[in-house]
Formats: structure tokens, C-alpha cells, sequence
């Protein structure tokens, strides 16, 4: 069989196997639904290829970080600290999630601004007024019932003086996470993804937000994330995503500081409560997609 | 802003959502499976749209490794069970004798290495060049055609051996 008659059996094969098969009803919106969420809470370091970090590598902690706590030096001289040791804090620290809310604040160059607080007990966010689309508020969360993830939603659009509510559920089961989701990935994600070397210590450090923070980078031909620990609390204070253009040196990026509070009962109401203001009217959700 | 922002890729999904469901299905051969990744797949495109210069290939690259992710995710007992029925002499045999090529031709690439199923079906079937197969796999063009090489080699040794007993733990 010659080279060109395999591969249009290959073709029309592959056409009959797939033939009345396509995408699912509502694929667009629970994309949008789990994006929202997954830009809060996970996915920014999914796919990240492997580089390779060398075992025993070392982290140096310049500058005049504060005398006490972890990585800070008396003497204002370097600190060096070995990777597994800075992986060990990073997961111990995300493991404490639950003990906080999260605000993020995102200055995207083609997405505008947005804060959103996460709960991340719940996995329920809040966007604030303002920030959603038109001048709205939403508020996010995921359950399962029977096995079955679903995604609700609700909106308040304080120029129409409207609010609705949307679920979304998947179509098959799954199993929730054993773990709490917080920003790049589940404490156990991103321990695995730098015990890995797909999540590279880079040895930089650099003041971000006023944390004495360490850099994680790790990137494909795609993409390039760049975590920012802070140095002292190992808790994440900025993300930063870089997009390649696959056809130019152009490069789009995305920055999300990171900011974790101690959870107080305001902020979990906040988060959690959908407020909808007397006199409002309730519409229908946004159709399917 | 926003809204005109989502019309669009809500438009880039209603487009290209079946094509990545097929692509999908090609290289894990379970329908269930195919649209959770590309589900997953479209979720990470969500995230990224208005930064992507064209979001195809990076949709495509996103279905390839999810697929991928999805089936390491089955336990060995349920890669087993597939494989096996991938190969049985009981799968239902089909009348037309054209049509049962095309079936060991399927069954065949299923057998293929993940990385050697994804470039046969992204060269040939989708038609990609070797550029564009390269940016969904996340490798050189070099890599591609030596890999491309491999893989319908290794093809057409598995379509020779379609019916003698095959090692489960190669597919992976």
C-alpha cells in the first residue's frame, strides 16, 4: 500500500469513526463558567512542559529582607535555602488556603481591570460591581450533586435594575477535589509541578507588592507562567502569564496580584451571599451557547 | 467590551467545537472522554481569548494534551479493557470488506504510541503542515518529520499485525 493510498484510508477511516459526533450543547458557556473560575482558582500552570531543575538546587534570598521568619538573614546577606526546601513551604503554605480569602486584582492589557475574591472553602468567587460585564456584579460557585459537577451563577446588572440566575451541569460524573483549588493549581499540583521540574526556582527575587518575593517560572512554546512567592509566607502575591505568538516575537501578558486576608465573617459573606437590591427585577439567564 | 469578547469565542466554539470533539476522539477513542477534554480544552482557551494570535492552534495543542491527561487518568485495569477490546476478534465484524479495513486502520492507530497517534492524525487527517503540527505538539518541525516517519512506519507494521496478540502494556 503506497504512502498517499494509507493515509486517505487513514482520512475517510477516521471520518467514518467520528462521523454524527461533535461538541456538546452549552460547551461555550461552561467553557466561560469554568474559565472564570479556573482564572481564580486553577489552570493558569496547566500545561506547563517540563524544564529541567536541577536537584539540590539552590534559592538565594538577597537584600534586606526582614531579619525574622523564614528566608530573611540577620546580617542582610544572602539567604540560600535548597528548592526542595522551598517547594516543602509553598505546599505547606497553599495547604492553609482554607484560611483565607483571596483577592485578586488583574491589569490585563486586552482584558481591562477586575477584582474578584475567592472563598476558597467554598470555591465560590465574587466579582465586584463595575467589573463584570456592563455594571454588574456576579457571584460563582461549584457543587456536585449525584456525582454531577454544576456551576451556578448569579448575575445583578445594577444599569438594567435586573438579576438572574444560571446552573450549568456536565454531562458526565466526576469526582470532587479532595484537595482545595487556590490559584495555579492545588497545593499538591504545584508541589508535584516543581518536584516535577515543570515549575522551574528561578533563584530571582524582586519586591512585589511589598513582599520580598521568590520567582517560579515555567514555560512551553506557548506560554511562560511566572509564579511569585512571598518569601517569608511562601503565600502566592503575583501570577503572571505570558502568551507567544506562534507566528511573531509578539508576546501578550497578564499580571494577577494575589492578596490573602484572614478569613473575617464580612469577607465570607461578601463572597459568598449574593446581595440583590430591593426592587430589582429577575430575567432569565443569557441562553446556552 | 466583554460582551463582544465572548460573542466571539462563543463563535470560535460553535465553529470549531466538533472538529477538536473528533480530534479528541481519534486519539482516545472514547466519546465521553473526548468531550470532557476538549471541554477542558475550551476552558483554557476561554481563559486566554483576546491573547492568542490565532486560538486554533493553541486549541488544538490544548485537546492533544488533555487527551492525553484524560487517559492516564484511567486506571491500568481500565487501559486493559480498552486495548483489549480495541483488538478483539469479537468486535463486530463488518460486512463491507472496505469498511472493515478502515476499522483494523483505526484499531491499528490506536495501538500507536500517544505522541505517534497525535502527529498521524494532526498531519493527515487534519491536514496540518508540518509547522502547524509541531505548534499543537509543542515540538520542533524537525521533530515532526522524523517523528511523522516513525509513526507510519509503525503503522503499517501494526496494520500487519492486526490480528496477532498485542502487548497492552504498550498502549498507553
Amino acid at each position: 500500500m503506497s504512502e498517499s493510498q494509507l493515509t486517505d484510508d487513514l482520512r475517510a477511516a477516521l471520518d467514518e469513526a467520528t462521523a454524527g459526533m461533535g461538541a456538546t450543547p452549552g460547551m461555550a458557556v461552561r467553557a466561560r463558567a469554568g474559565g472564570r473560575r479556573h482564572r481564580a482558582t486553577r489552570g493558569l500552570l496547566a500545561g506547563v512542559p517540563v524544564l529541567a531543575l536541577a536537584a539540590g538546587a539552590v534559592v538565594a534570598l538577597h537584600g534586606s529582607a526582614p531579619a525574622s521568619g523564614v528566608g530573611g538573614s540577620a546580617s542582610g546577606q544572602p539567604k540560600v535555602v535548597t528548592a526542595a526546601y522551598v517547594t516543602k513551604q509553598v505546599e505547606t503554605a497553599l495547604g492553609n488556603a482554607a484560611n483565607y480569602i483571596i483577592r485578586e486584582t488583574a491589569d490585563e492589557r486586552y482584558h481591562g481591570n477586575f477584582t474578584t475574591l475567592i472563598d476558597p472553602r467554598t470555591g465560590t468567587f465574587y466579582t465586584k460591581p463595575g467589573e463584570g460585564p456592563g455594571n454588574s456584579a456576579s457571584w460563582s460557585s461549584t457543587y456536585w450533586v449525584s456525582g454531577i459537577q454544576h456551576w451556578r451563577e448569579t448575575n445583578v446588572d445594577y444599569t438594567q435594575g435586573t438579576w438572574s440566575v444560571s446552573v450549568e451541569r456536565a454531562h458526565g460524573t466526576s469526582t470532587p477535589p479532595t484537595a482545595l483549588p487556590v490559584p495555579g493549581g492545588t497545593p499538591s499540583q504545584l508541589s508535584q509541578l516543581l518536584k516535577k521540574g515543570k515549575l522551574k526556582i528561578t533563584g530571582r527575587h524582586a519586591d512585589v507588592n511589598g513582599h520580598q518575593a521568590i520567582e517560579l517560572s515555567g514555560g512551553s512554546g506557548f506560554e511562560t507562567v511566572t509564579y511569585w512567592v512571598d518569601s517569608q509566607t511562601y503565600l502566592p502575591v503575583r501570577i503572571v502569564d505570558e502568551i507567544h505568538a506562534l507566528h511573531s516575537s509578539a508576546t501578550s501578558t497578564s499580571s494577577v496580584n494575589e492578596f490573602w486576608s484572614p478569613r473575617a465573617s464580612s469577607l465570607v459573606k461578601l463572597v459568598n451571599d449574593p446581595v440583590i437590591p430591593a426592587g430589582f427585577r429577575q430575567v432569565p439567564a443569557a441562553p446556552q451557547g | 467590551m466583554r460582551q463582544e469578547r465572548w460573542a466571539a469565542f462563543e463563535e470560535f466554539a460553535r465553529v470549531n467545537g466538533d472538529s477538536l470533539v473528533r480530534l479528541s476522539f481519534a486519539l482516545c477513542g472514547d466519546r465521553g472522554k473526548a468531550e470532557d477534554a476538549t471541554q477542558e480544552a475550551l476552558t483554557g482557551v476561554y481563559l486566554r481569548w483576546g491573547r492568542l494570535d490565532d486560538p486554533l492552534p493553541y486549541a488544538r495543542r490544548a485537546v492533544v494534551n488533555a487527551t492525553n491527561d484524560q487517559w492516564r487518568r484511567l486506571s491500568r485495569r481500565e487501559r486493559k479493557e480498552r486495548t483489549a477490546a480495541a483488538v478483539s476478534p469479537e468486535s463486530p465484524t463488518l460486512l463491507d470488506e472496505v469498511v472493515a479495513d478502515r476499522d483494523r486502520l483505526v484499531r491499528a492507530l490506536r495501538r500507536l504510541p500517544y505522541g505517534q497517534r497525535a502527529v498521524i492524525v494532526l498531519r493527515y487527517w487534519h491536514e496540518l503542515s508540518e509547522r502547524e503540527t509541531a505548534a499543537a505538539l509543542g515540538n520542533s518541525a524537525g521533530t515532526i518529520k522524523s517523528q511523522t516517519s516513525r509513526a507510519l512506519a509503525r503503522l503499517r507494521e501494526e496494520l500487519n499485525s492486526d490480528l496477532q496478540p498485542v502487548n497492552t502494556e504498550e498502549y498507553r
